[in-house]
């Protein structure tokens, strides 16, 4: 277990901390508060293109969605059947809707590790000082912060206190989380009693709540990544679906202009044939 | 201990899993791109194999379930398939 913990902290932790490190040291003003959006904005664009894949994904699923309840109408509940007439569709239609378990596993240890980075960085700067590089640590700011320690003061703007819990973060997280979940909730169907669209329809107040209620007692620091990840997800989700709204208008002005009855192949997806 | 391995694939099942706990409602087509999803099989494959055996099996399949491969329907956690 010790040499897990070991392990983890030299892959993860020490390189995020050490450009948390980087940005705070050079960055004009030295304020924390900026280096940890400056940390967060650099993970999620580098993330950018696996979260696009998957939205445009999931806005297909949307528009497939009367298709898909036929074929679970047709399977009655035989789940390897529903899967394997699901699949045959997305195939058919060119569309790879899913999401995968690898990807999403190899983000656990990176948010842990975002934790402690926020945990260690505003609580003890002896034991920071340790796993910092010889670089980072040379830089003439970062000394004197290890060489004072009662100087070291992360706040942001030098009004919200990085180190300690802030409730308002810890709401602004929460709202900004309800905005990004409620985007891409699927449209509601007036009157109808579906238990998984109530379920979702939960699922869009029960997340924010989760999360205003465990930023409540953590660094701000952390609340302030959270708060960051959801403004630029929000960003990101707005383009993806303008893009998808143009793109439908564009083939239905081509249709009608050739107003045949062969219509333009929307643009294909990159096929992946890669053996499974 | 396999039963110490099924029952916390369970908990995980109910509890965190995108695919079958209560996060389910975030993801109403499906989280994982095969069949049976990744926890699924790793349960099955340790119930028919083994703590060891079925472990392996489990982690060779989560490997595989990346953007890269082709969603299918994979039963290979099946004693006698490998």
């Amino acid at each position: 277990m010790e040499s897990i913990i070991h392990l983890l902290t030299v892959v993860f932790v020490q390189p995020l901390l050490n450009l948390l490190f980087l940005i705070y040291g050079v960055i004009p003003g030295h304020s924390f508060g900026i280096a940890v959006i400056i940390l967060t904005a650099i993970i999620r664009f580098a993330l950018w293109p696996l979260t696009a894949k998957q939205l445009h994904g999931q806005k297909k699923m949307q528009e497939l969605a009367p298709d898909i309840a036929k074929v679970k109408q047709q399977s009655k509940g035989d789940k390897q059947k529903e899967s394997q007439m699901l699949m045959e569709l997305y195939k058919e239609k060119e569309i790879s809707p899913f999401s995968a378990c690898l990807p999403a596993l190899l983000q656990f240890p990176f948010l842990i590790a975002l934790y402690f980075v926020f945990q260690k960085s505003t609580h003890d700067v002896q034991a920071l000082s340790g796993l910092l590089y010889a670089p980072i640590k040379s830089l003439p700011f970062i000394q004197s912060i290890i060489q004072n320690p009662s100087s070291f003061a992360p706040s942001l703007f030098s009004w919200i206190n990085m180190a300690t819990p802030s409730i308002p973060l810890a709401l602004f997280a929460g709202i900004t989380q309800y905005i990004q979940v409620k985007m891409l909730a699927p449209k509601k169907v007036p009157g109808s009693k579906d238990p998984q669209a109530q379920a979702t329809q939960m699922m869009n107040y029960t997340f924010p709540l989760l999360t205003v209620f465990i930023a409540w007692r953590l660094p701000a620091a952390l609340p302030l990544y959270w708060s960051v990840t959801n403004l630029i997800s929000i960003g990101q989700q707005y383009i993806i679906m303008r893009e998808e709204v143009e793109e439908m208008e564009e083939v239905k002005i081509v249709s009608k202009k050739t107003s045949a009855k062969v219509l333009p192949k929307p643009k294909k997806q990159k096929a992946k044939k890669k053996k499974g | 201990m396999k039963n110490i391995l099924v029952v916390s694939i369970h908990a995980y099942q109910k509890t965190l899993s995108p695919d079958h706990g209560i996060l389910k409602a975030r993801y109403p087509y499906g989280f994982c791109r095969h069949y049976p999803t990744c926890s699924e099989y790793t349960k099955l494959a340790i119930q028919e194999n083994g703590s060891l055996k079925g472990t392996l099996l489990g982690f060779k399949r989560v490997a595989r379930c990346n953007p890269f491969v082709q969603p299918s329907v994979d039963l290979s956690y099946k004693k006698g398939t490998n």
